[in-house]
């Protein structure tokens, strides 16, 4: 079409579309498809150990949600490795030795170096093999989460490598939440020492007027739901990862992005800390586990 | 809470040069009035630094300002890191600790060495390092410390070597950071001050500024130890004495007079850092971040330098 | 610029100081340092603007509008917004070479989080022109020419500013029947019009904790001596548009919840105080130009 010769009007008005009802019916209704309680989590799977190679290592299931997370720790601290007797002999195969680190200069802290991966097949859309820029902001926050539990300034000059791959993506809060766990026991598995554990949670807020334009004044209705698989995410009008220290009192990390109003993210953020609290028997119980049947010093 | 959004202001125009009393004329010298830029054919006098060779005329090398010592010719550039000269007094941050020596940042090209063979242990003065001594160097100094110190000598490659080997060299403490300018900082008999505000300020000819709680200068010695030997492990100490608001006050003051005077491009000494403190006086110390009245304040320090 | 080191006793006057609530500079805890704005000062952007933070932090934004495709992914019906944040080597020696990099994405990554999405406030479905097709795709690029702490808020200040300065073309859209349409760029500067919605984009307020209090907009000092880094996006009506810890440490939870609060109060009257700025900036520009006076951008030569 020759839009030179052949003129259109002068002014004409941009069509009006009807938006899509992208609300399918099982979500539309107040309970949850998988018949969870909105306060419900996932039921979870902990198991520590799955790598061998690894110093330490963990493995977690929150329902669909799959990751693995290894802990590789390099120039050993002397002091806490005589009461670890799985420090002192690295196994055989572990091509992880002690690195040299050639850019940082000496640091009287140790330091955490958290890498979050998602393998290539775990989203619904193909991940690339580098890692984007979401995968390294997860890393950054991994690190910051799990920081203010290791007792880092007692490894002076030590390099404490964590690694998470997601196997499979059922939320991705609900991945970030996961890999703070299973890195916190991963490294409770290694030997090192912490403060405290660190739960993670993830939770969104889902306002009805956002989601249902119809029915407008209903910021009452707002609902937070905990641990929301990937179709909840998508509806979600703001999502939340919240990690704790239930010992300690303290929160390691805060997520939240969409919009709300303040008293809804403060109820939200309540009710993780809860969750976290549930979650962090489930941690230890998984590493009392390990402890029982690993391997003990031979006397 | 406060917060204060602005325009931008067009910069002053330039202050007409005044005839005498003008505070950057502390020798009678002409300087300020003769800027010339690299290139510029200046003279066929001796050359000094800053300048080069071309047939029988000097020419400059960098854009400043021209020093002329009889026949000696030379040209200061206003903007440069700090150029080392032995015996000036330098605040510094040590960045490294390596083999029996410390890395220095001084502001300089390159970093400043403490050897460790020039500072004071505490046990004894004179006493010779040990190998143990090189083992615990971070309990001397560790990375991120301040310290003041002295120019000792260079070395081959232009590196400067310090020495902190009198009591009054040490670890600073109580107190608060500032850089400014190197140039501005003006060489002066002495560069630790005690304000009558109650305030210590040890100018670093480095442009680092130290601004501190006053201590006592002499520790009493303690149950028959020597006053010195008390002394000199406080010297590595990393403790803060109590501070009291109204000190914290005056320091916060102090510094930000400080920024105000190298805002405004003044030479900075212990007499216009009190006038611009008395001047300051009619304003809130978070006032003193202010352009206007930074203004305000160092004209009136100025002011006050050309009266006395 | 000095090494980004600190010595314990600087930490320790630091941390003392903010508990007395008079920091190093005199300023109190929840004291901004002046902010210097100014907005249309780049001409080959839609919009730019550029804030300085006190004598250090100097940011230059500038947002340009490009025509591009609509995700297939959404609906198709909504324009996008790309964030770039980049630190330029010349604020920093640590910016040369890659060394920006974990910076750069770190608060990109936050920029876009807030802005891209319905928290961000603009109407994207405004910007899309062709369902399914052609939308306006708004890249905000923030270049870091200096730095002297507190880098994020004044990101957020001048987006905000300079999306307040961004003007779209006006486009027309034809109908050409079997679901065909096809568009037209008006090239009349005038008819230009501002992104609806830019006065519900969200600013971000970085809440510092030292010791057990809170500090915002703080000097490169007082961010080597932050234990936990809390930044809360807010909009003009005061809602919750994201949050994020950072740096390594931990907050008590009644003290989270007390930020939160005291970061949306904050944020509010800031964003009143900049547009009010923003509005005083524009009718003095409209009356000296209606008065046929040449209007000079000062720039980067301003004091």
């Amino acid at each position: 079409m020759d839009r030179k010769r052949i003129a259109g009007p002068e002014l004409s008005v941009p069509p009006l579309f009807d938006k899509p009802q992208i609300v399918p019916q099982e979500l539309a209704g107040e309970g949850r498809p998988d018949g969870r309680s909105p306060e419900d989590v996932r039921p979870i799977f902990l198991k520590t150990g799955l790598i061998n190679q690894a110093n330490g290592s963990a493995y977690i299931e929150l329902g669909n949600t799959k990751l693995a997370c290894a802990v590789y720790v390099l120039f050993f601290p002397t002091h806490c490795s005589s009461a670890f007797p799985r420090l002192i002999t690295p196994p055989p195969r572990c091509s992880y030795g002690p690195r040299q680190n050639k850019k940082q200069t000496f640091s009287n802290m140790g330091l955490l170096n958290c890498e979050f991966k998602f393998a290539s097949f775990s989203c619904s859309k193909r991940r690339g093999n580098q890692r984007d820029s979401q995968e390294k902001e997860y890393s950054q926050i991994l690190s910051e989460a799990l920081a203010p539990a290791v007792r880092l300034e007692l490894f002076p000059k030590a390099m404490i490598d964590v690694f998470v791959t997601v196997l499979e993506n059922d939320g991705t809060a609900s991945c970030l939440a996961g890999a703070i766990t299973a890195a916190s026991v991963a490294i409770a598995d290694a030997g090192l020492e912490m403060i405290d554990q660190v739960a993670a949670v993830s939770a969104v807020e889902r306002s009805h007027h956002l989601v249902f334009p119809q029915r407008t004044q209903s910021f009452a209705k707002d609902q937070i739901l905990m641990d929301a698989t990937s179709a909840e995410e998508k509806l979600e009008t703001g999502t939340l990862v919240v990690s704790y220290m239930p010992s300690a009192n303290e929160v390691t990390h805060v997520l939240q992005t969409g919009e709300t109003e303040g008293p809804v993210t403060v109820q939200a953020i309540e009710q993780c800390i809860d969750a976290c609290s549930k979650i962090y028997t489930v941690m230890s119980a998984a590493l009392v586990e390990s402890l029982k049947e690993g391997e003990r010093p031979r006397v | 809470m406060q917060v204060q959004f602005l325009s931008p202001v067009p910069p002053p125009p330039p202050e007409p040069q005044e005839e005498d009393g003008d505070v950057s004329m502390v020798d009678g010298e002409s300087v300020g009035i003769n800027p010339v830029t690299p290139g510029q054919a200046i003279a066929t006098d001796t050359q000094g630094h800053g300048t080069y060779l071309e047939g029988s005329t000097v020419h400059s090398s960098v854009a400043g300002m021209i020093d002329r010592v009889n026949k000696l010719i030379s040209v200061r550039p206003l903007k440069t890191r700090y150029n080392a000269e032995i015996g000036d007094i330098v605040v510094g941050r040590i960045t490294e600790v390596a083999q029996s020596r410390w890395k220095v940042d001084v502001n300089g090209r390159q970093d400043a060495v403490l050897m460790l063979s020039s500072v004071n242990l505490p046990g004894g003065v004179q006493r010779r390092k040990s190998e143990s001594d090189q083992l615990q160097m971070r309990t001397f100094f560790s990375e991120g410390d301040l310290l003041v110190g002295e120019v000792q000598s260079f070395y081959a490659d232009g590196a400067t070597a310090l020495q902190t080997r009198t009591l009054k060299y040490c670890k600073l403490r109580n107190g608060t950071f500032t850089c400014v300018p190197p140039a501005l900082v003006q060489r002066c008999k002495s560069h630790f001050h005690t304000l009558p505000c109650g305030v210590d300020v040890i100018l670093g000819l480095n442009g680092y500024i130290w601004v501190s709680k006053t201590t006592e200068k002499l520790p009493k010695g303690v149950e028959g130890r020597a006053a010195e030997e008390v002394e000199a492990e406080m010297a590595y100490s990393n403790k803060n004495e109590p501070i009291t608001d109204h000190e914290r006050e005056t320091i916060a003051r102090v510094s930000n007079c400080i920024a105000a005077l190298a805002r405004r491009f003044m030479y900075i000494n212990d007499s216009i850092i009190v006038y611009a403190y008395e001047a300051s006086l009619g304003f809130a110390v978070s006032d003193l971040l202010q352009l206007q009245v930074i203004r305000a304040i160092t004209q009136e320090a100025s002011a006050k330098a050309a009266m006395s | 610029m000095p090494a980004p080191l600190i010595s314990p006793s600087e930490r320790d006057y630091i941390t003392k100081s903010v508990q007395a609530n008079l920091r190093a500079d005199g300023r109190t805890r929840l004291d901004y340092r002046q902010i210097v704005l100014e907005t249309g000062l780049i001409s080959q952007t839609s919009g730019s603007a550029r804030c300085r933070l006190g004598e250090g932090t100097d940011v230059l934004v500038g947002v340009k509008v490009e025509i591009g495709q609509v995700d297939i992914d959404s609906a198709g019906n909504r324009g996008k917004v790309v964030c770039n944040v980049e630190c330029s080597p010349s604020a920093s020696q640590q910016f040369e070479g890659r060394g920006a990099d974990e910076l750069n994405n770190e608060l990109t990554q936050a920029l876009e989080r807030v802005l891209n999405g319905a928290q961000g406030g603009l109407n994207l479905e405004k910007l899309c022109i062709i369902q399914g097709q052609q939308c306006w795709v708004v890249y905000i690029d923030a270049i870091i020419l200096d730095s002297a702490g507190n880098l994020l808020d004044a990101i957020f200040i001048a987006t905000r500013a300079a999306l307040f300065n961004t003007r779209v073309p006006k486009t027309i859209v034809q109908d050409l029947g079997d679901g065909q349409f096809e568009f037209e760029l008006l090239d009349d500067v005038e008819s230009a019009e501002r992104i609806e919605g830019w006065d519900h984009v969200p600013i971000g307020i970085t809440l510092n904790k030292i010791g057990s209090r809170y500090i915002i907009d703080a000097t490169p000092l007082e961010e080597l001596c932050t234990e936990a880094k809390l930044v809360v996006a807010v909009n003009r009506k005061g809602h919750l548009c994201g949050l994020q810890k950072s740096a390594d440490g931990g907050i008590e939870p009644s003290l989270l919840t007390e930020m939160v609060q005291t970061a949306k109060s904050l944020g509010q009257s800031l964003i009143k105080q900049l547009d009010d700025q923003l509005e005083r900036e524009e009718i003095d520009f409209n009356a000296r130009r209606a008065r046929g006076e040449h209007v000079e951008k000062l720039g980067f030569f301003a004091a």
